[in-house]
């Protein structure tokens, strides 16, 4: 088969060298042109790839998809050279060809040698990646994705970044590398660090950024790799470097714009239609459900004997055919499609002193409901400066802001009300039988809402490479988000109509300043020298320190009547009613030291070890210093010269890595030493200065242990193969834990056990660049699974967090992520009543039974331990089709059942079929839902998870799907070289979803609809 | 160059090393509690979160009945009607509320010596002292048997210190001494100068200590620590405009400690209002209405007639609900009045103490002719004596919860329960929420224990 494949080559070769021939010819003098893309030796394409013709002034750097074009004068012969950071750099001859493809194989030894390109964050030492776990994410999909901000766009990029969509389109994802770390559930204890050019930026700043001004985002996954950034990365590290300009002269213009069409997404259970709804009416008989209050059997109950009785019959009659005309969609009502657009200008220029990148960039995405919508614009600029011989300084600054304007707010989601309103109800049809006494403009403009965020951010670094081999760098950087937004609910509203405040009370607005600051520096001293060709040994030690600082103020006030201003708040309510003031301000600061010794022999075996101390500002003295140390190995054997020219085996790297980082994530002061605050109570004349917690002296930072190993392996230059193992164990996790009420507190904050994170990822690409002319495909899977389990707990064996639980929700020996409930026994046909089957198939009977703990079977776990990715691309002439499929497997999530109704509230709409599937009578077998006439401890075994009501949460989505049409050279020419790149593209994210999940949505459980695909056009030009 | 450079770094290395960054909104040890004003902040919080259980206590005993309006709220009626489960409801937020008070105190105990020495900070060690005996007589009380029915009993945790302890409870005996200890050393920091009646003062320990001497038996000791009381603010607080003024707010001689938090003052008592305008959910038992005398002044201030539409004339209960009912804000809680010392004293000298059942007689025939109502019949004595005083104590703190502790302590000589004297609910259950987490712990009889799951 390598033989058949090395033959079908040299044909491709063969073939495709007398067309190249072909085409050149052309005077030696004129300005000539040369093209092709430049691809690492996995195939990878590589952005900011240097393209240079040797001795003379012209070269040029490849975009975001590794292409480059080439101008200039240049004769046959010259030669030009492909070099880029931490590779060999590459050279051809010039011999008249129009197009010419590099690929690139890893050096690190000749980073000195390459024309310096600007690298600011200073903490991106080579020689970590060589032992650490360290991935990237492929730009040039993640542009592809029609989505408005950053990280849902990172879902599925790396195996064991999951990212998880929690609401609607627009809001914060969950964002976990490798699991939750912490017992703590929250963002706080397990949120990775994001690192934007060197400098700390907050997760929301992050959700700002626009992906077009990213060159890279890097993974940073085992200790090895984070251990650099101390305590801060115990989650993991996202690494994002931005757009930097380019050093040869040249002035590239890049204008893209997307417009495109976010749908409604796939619509979740079958709601009734009028008739069916009318019938349930009757059959839960239900007086403020028009279904019974106009049937026969009531009016005849209610006027017996009436002489009027066969008028009013009919009279009720009637008014059920007009209500059975009306078929009302609110799905199709209240679930829009928005437009979105997207515009991105950038510039990118430079000498090879200094060089520049500018851009711009406005978004916009209407909201679900008609009049919201969100405005997003950033600003980018980029500056690198070389000093002399010595060193380079580097300066980026950005700027954002995001406008969300809500004019027509409501407590109520447009999915909730879709299966609450009746369909024999209109947007226009005055009050509501599912609402009483609201219509339909009360419930949807309850409130108007604005908000805003503004963020301007600024970091420097200088590099300095004043003696042989040793280099001095710092970076500073300050980030700066102000979040204002306003709130107000105008006294004409129903809710405030109905609060019973006098009219001197009603209207509320509320107003609030919210200021995020982040600074950061981080300085380094790195010592690197190559003896006898064969040992390479890096020193190296920092310092760096990072402060975040919070100053909120809200205000809150009424009696504003209908204006939004707070120059009508009315100061002189009191009690309820009272205007409030509610400041905030908070300032942490972590300050850390770290050194980091390296070695590669041959470039055969690495050695790497790292230990970072660090220390916050939030922990009293005594506990304030905490250490994050690493070790890392590597081995490479096809850097050995017998495997050099083998066929088979082009690449074989094993990696293994040990570390401990101890974490204070999450834990304030208040919980580890005696804090105090005021309260907005008083006691006679004094005001309350209150214990804010019971702290604990005792309380030990979470001690992290992380063993990692990994190959990376390519076969026949084709295929390659990366697989990582790890195993994560987190000692003294702390939760919050009750204890007994006498302590004077209910909650307490302990060291209560360890856990454990164990996993393997796999990943795979092949590449067929040479299967047949013009043609190249590429296709690439991978597989993540995650396996947590509570491994000790130091009080006792099983762990319950409230009193109620009849179900540790800690127990040594289980994952803690596990869902308990009951099994599903049917509906009984004599009582309606659910039955379930509990220990040795006992039948548990509805309120009568006392559940214990052995009833309860494990249904399956709440987090999808599996996911993955398919990803595919062809390429065929200037055409490019990609398509990327995400999945998650072994996930259950239990229904909401919301739309299940009884005869309190059947006065809202249903299930369609619940007519039939509901047990109304004795004798009704088979049914699926209990009965509507109950008293509510017979139903109380159904607050439980049970099998019936749960349902798998896996789910398979084609997250992205990309066709592009470059504009070929010969068009581009007749621009008379004004138009470098041109390319138009149809793209699509979350076209479709296929889950085994009953109701909308398996990932975020919403049962409005689906994640909404959304549709864009791209049109991209590069002058 | 190379010299300008490192220095500038190192420079920006030494600039960011402090990490001492206080919060603006909060205060840490040691720089928290360093003053006498920070420190009288901290013991004003662990007076505001007394808790005010003076309804529930009042529920369970025979001072209300309920009205029509009472069957439209079962969990009351329930707690009327002495249901287990309404009891454990019940003794789980007065377990919390009062360990939490304690759990400040002794945030403020342990922090005290390091305040520089004034007569504030005695005077604050004094009252975080007295207030926490105050909140362990409580306890005592509540989840106790009587000391006289068994001092070895297991009563309530004494908490020496703030931080997490699974401790043991201490016996009726230990708790009660503990108390007293308490007061002891209270008395001796806060000197003898009375301040306003919204902190404890010398006067307020003293009536406290009068009643736990009573409570233990010591009849000589209780006698004359109340008597002291007595003799100090004299007789003359018992006039009618004094005891007018206990609800209404003013300044009122009789007052020696009434909680002052008027953001909670707002809802105490709001749960026996069925609705403004129809009525109130329980009224005065008719039996205590018909006992007071036609001119006494406790009955214009503990009962309020009123005639509400559909259930037609009602005794309602007067005090703190007749302010509400007349829109008048609720300021102050009575906790502790010279009243108190009176009955600690009368009650001491009919069990016993010097100058006997005649000098009881004696001082509350005085308290009753400045009150308004008749004299005791001078044939009384011995246990109808005190149920005579037990009586007329009823009708002086009525709804303010008392009552509870004497038909607990006196059984049938206070009156008819309806709980019979012995009954196990009387020592109230220990909570869910402490029995789970404390493996030291032990359940008063008859009342459940059960684990997980």
């Amino acid at each position: 088969m390598v033989g058949s494949l090395r033959g079908l080559r040299r044909a491709i070769l063969i073939l495709f060298i007398p067309l190249a021939l072909q085409a050149a010819g052309a005077p030696p003098v004129p300005e000539t042109t040369l093209s092709g893309t430049v691809t690492d030796n996995n195939g990878e394409t590589l952005p900011g790839a240097v393209v240079k013709v040797k001795g003379t002034p012209f070269g040029t750097t490849t975009d975001a998809e590794g292409r480059y074009l080439l101008r200039g004068r240049f004769p046959r012969g010259a030669k030009i050279e492909f070099s880029y950071v931490g590779m060999k750099a590459v050279s051809f001859g010039y011999d008249g060809q129009k197009v010419q493809d590099a690929a690139m194989q890893g050096d690190d030894n000749l980073l000195s040698e390459v024309v310096v390109t600007a690298e600011p964050n200073i903490n991106d030492i080579d020689i970590r990646a060589r032992s650490g776990v360290v991935q990237k994410v492929d730009m040039k999909r993640l542009t592809e994705k029609p989505m408005i901000d950053m990280s849902m766009a990172l879902q599925g990029s790396v195996p064991g970044l999951i990212v998880t969509n929690t609401g609607e389109l627009g809001s914060k994802p969950t964002i976990r590398i490798r699991g939750n770390q912490s017992l703590r559930a929250g963002d706080a204890a397990n949120e990775p660090l994001y690192v934007l050019d060197g400098k700390v930026i907050s997760s929301d700043a992050f959700m700002t950024l626009n992906p077009q001004d990213i060159k890279e985002i890097k993974i940073l996954k085992d200790a090895a790799a984070c251990a650099l950034y101390g305590i801060k990365a115990a989650n993991g590290v996202i690494e994002i470097t931005s757009q930097r300009g380019s050093h040869f002269g040249s002035l590239d213009i890049t204008y893209s714009v997307n417009l495109g069409v976010t749908f409604k997404g796939r619509r979740g259970v079958k709601v009734m239609d009028s008739a069916e709804k009318l019938e349930l009416e009757r059959l839960m008989k239900n007086e403020a459900t028009p279904g019974y209050r106009y049937s026969e059997e009531y009016i005849r109950q209610t006027n017996a004997g009436s002489p009027r009785l066969p008028d009013l019959i009919a009279r009720g009659a009637a008014v059920l055919d007009s209500l059975r005309a009306i078929n009302t969609d609110w799905f199709d009502e209240l679930m829009r499609n928005a437009f979105y657009q997207s515009h991105n200008l950038s510039l990118r220029g430079g000498n090879e002193r200094t060089s520049y990148f500018v851009s711009g960039n406005i978004s916009t995405q209407g909201g679900q409901v008609k009049g919201n919508n969100t405005l997003r614009s950033t600003l980018r600029l980029g500056i690198d400066q070389t000093i002399g011989s010595i060193g380079y300084f580097t300066m980026s600054m950005d700027g954002g802001y995001t406008e969300t304007k809500t004019p027509n707010g409501s407590s109520f989601t447009p999915a909730s009300l879709i299966y609450n309103l009746n369909p024999y109800e209109t947007p226009g049809g005055g009050k509501l039988w599912s609402y009483p006494n609201r219509t339909y403009a009360d419930l949807l403009a309850q409130y108007s809402a604005n908000s805003s965020d503004k963020r301007a951010g600024v970091s420097a670094s200088l590099n300095l490479k004043p003696l042989e081999g040793l280099e001095i760098s710092g970076v500073a950087g300050l980030d700066y988000l102000l979040t204002d937004g306003t709130q107000f609910t105008p006294a004409s509203s129903y809710s405030e109509q109905q609060s019973g405040f006098g009219p001197e009370e009603l209207g509320i607005l509320s107003k609030y300043k919210n200021t995020l600051m982040n600074f950061s520096y981080n300085v380094r001293a790195l010592y690197n020298r190559v003896f006898d060709e064969k040992h390479d040994v890096t020193f190296s030690v920092n310092h760096d320190y990072y402060l975040t600082s919070t100053d909120n103020l809200g205000i809150t006030g009424y009696g504003v009547g209908d204006h939004p201003s707070g120059a009508l708040i009315n100061q002189s309510l009191t009690g309820a009613r009272k205007p409030s003031v509610s400041p905030y301000k908070e300032k942490v600061a972590q300050l850390g030291v770290g050194a980091v010794a390296g070695y590669t022999y041959d470039h055969t075996y690495d050695l790497f070890a790292t230990y970072k101390l660090d220390a916050s500002s939030v922990l009293p003295a005594s506990k304030r210093w905490n250490s994050a140390w690493a070790v890392g190995l590597g081995w490479t054997p096809t850097s050995y010269g017998f495997l050099d020219s083998n066929p088979v085996l082009s690449r074989l790297n094993i990696k293994g890595s040990y570390g401990r980082t101890a974490s204070l994530a999450g834990v304030s002061a208040a919980q580890t030493i005696g804090t105090f605050a005021y309260t907005e109570d008083a006691y006679s004349t004094q005001r309350l200065l209150q214990l804010l917690a019971l702290y604990n002296g005792d309380l030990e930072p979470e001690h992290t242990t992380s063993i990692d190993a990994g190959a990376q392996l390519g076969l026949f230059r084709f295929l390659n193969i990366d697989f990582q193992w790890y195993r994560r164990e987190t000692a003294d996790a702390l939760l919050d834990v009750p204890i007994a009420a006498s302590n004077g507190f209910n909650m307490m904050k302990r060291n209560i056990g360890t856990l454990r994170n164990d996993g393997i990822e796999v990943s795979a690409s092949v590449n067929f660049d040479n299967l047949a002319p013009d043609f190249r495909i590429r296709v690439g899977a991978s597989v993540a699974y995650n396996k947590n389990t509570v491994v000790d707990l130091y009080y006792t064996d099983k762990l319950y967090t409230s009193e109620s639980s009849l179900i540790p929700d800690f127990q040594v020996g289980r994952a803690y992520d596990i869902l308990y409930g009951l099994r599903w026994g049917g509906i009984n046909s004599v009582t309606g009543l659910p039955v379930f089957l509990g220990k040795d198939d006992r039948e548990i009977e509805p309120g009568k039974t006392q559940l214990t703990r052995d009833d309860f079977v494990s249904l399956g776990h709440t987090t999808p331990p599996y996911s993955g990715t398919v990803n595919l691309s062809l390429g065929w002439r200037e055409f490019e089709l990609d398509a990327d499929f995400y999945w998650v497997k072994g996930g259950i999530r239990q229904y909401s059942y919301t739309y299940v109704r009884d005869r309190d509230n059947c006065n809202q709409n249903a299930i369609a079929g619940l007519t039939t599937d509901m047990w109304f009578q004795r004798g009704d077998t088979g049914k699926q839902y209990h009965s509507p006439f109950y008293s509510s401890a017979a139903i109380e075994t159904l607050s439980y998870a049970n099998t019936h009501n749960t349902g798998s949460s896996d789910y398979l989505r084609l997250s992205m799907l990309s066709f592009r049409y470059r504009f070929p050279r010969k068009i581009l020419d007749k621009t008379r070289g004004i138009v470098k790149y041109a390319s138009v593209a149809l793209q699509a994210s979350n076209l479709f979803t296929i889950t085994p999940y009953n109701e909308a949505d398996p990932e975020t459980g919403q049962l409005g609809a689906s994640i909404q695909p959304v549709m864009t056009v791209n049109l991209s030009v590069t002058f | 160059m190379k010299k300008h450079i490192i220095g500038i770094l190192l420079g920006a290395a030494c600039c960011g090393c402090s990490l001492d960054i206080p919060y603006d909104n909060q205060f840490s040890d040691p720089d928290a509690i360093t003053t006498p004003r920070t420190a009288r902040e901290l013991l004003a919080s662990a007076y505001a979160a007394l808790p005010n259980p003076e309804f529930d206590l009042s529920l369970m005993t025979d001072d209300f009945a309920p009205t029509y309006w009472a069957s439209s709220n079962p969990s009351l009626l329930n707690q009327y009607n002495w249901q287990p489960q309404a009891v454990q409801d019940i003794s789980a937020t007065t377990w919390s509320g009062y360990y939490g008070v304690i759990s400040t105190l002794n945030a403020l105990i342990e922090r005290v010596p390091a305040l520089p020495d004034s007569d504030e900070k005695r005077r604050i060690r004094g009252e975080a002292l007295a207030l926490k005996a105050y909140c362990y007589f409580q306890l005592t009380r509540l989840y106790g048997p009587d000391y006289a029915a068994d001092p070895e009993a297991d009563a309530i945790v004494i908490k020496d210190a703030l931080a997490m302890a699974n401790l043991r409870r201490s016996s009726v005996r230990a708790s009660v001494d503990e108390v007293k200890r308490l007061l002891r050393e209270a008395l001796a920091d806060m000197g003898d100068t009375e301040t306003s009646t919204d902190w404890l003062g010398p006067d307020a320990a003293k009536i406290l200590l009068a009643q736990a001497q009573l409570y233990s038996g010591e009849y000589n000791a209780a006698a004359e620590t109340a008597k002291a009381v007595l003799d100090s603010r004299g007789f003359g607080v018992f006039e009618p405009e004094a005891y007018r003024s206990l609800w209404t707010g003013g300044a009122c001689a009789e007052r020696v400690f009434a909680y002052n938090s008027p953001v909670n003052s707002q809802s105490f008592y709001l749960g026996i209002v069925y609705d403004t305008s129809s009525g109130d959910y329980f009224a005065m038992a008719p039996a205590l209405v018909a006992s007071y005398g036609e001119n006494d002044c406790r009955r214009d201030a503990s009962v309020y007639s009123a005639v509400s539409p559909s259930i037609g004339e009602q005794d309602y209960f007067g005090k703190y609900n007749a302010e509400r009912k007349e829109q008048r804000e609720i300021e102050l809680i009575n906790k502790l009045r010279v009243s108190d010392a009176l009955f600690t004293y009368a009650e001491a000298c009919c069990m016993g103490a010097d100058p006997g059942e005649g000098g009881a007689r004696e001082a509350v025939n005085e308290y009753l002719s400045r009150r308004g109502a008749e004299p005791l019949d001078e044939s009384l004595s011995g246990r109808e004596l005190l149920s005579a005083i037990l009586a007329e104590k009823q009708k002086e703190f009525a709804g303010e919860g008392q009552r509870y502790f004497d038909l607990k302590r006196y059984g049938e000589v206070a009156g008819n329960a309806r709980v019979a004297a012995g009954d196990y609910r009387w020592c109230w259950p220990i909570p869910r929420d402490e029995y789970l987490y404390n493996e030291n712990m032990t359940q008063n009889p008859q009342w459940p224990m059960t684990s997980f799951g």
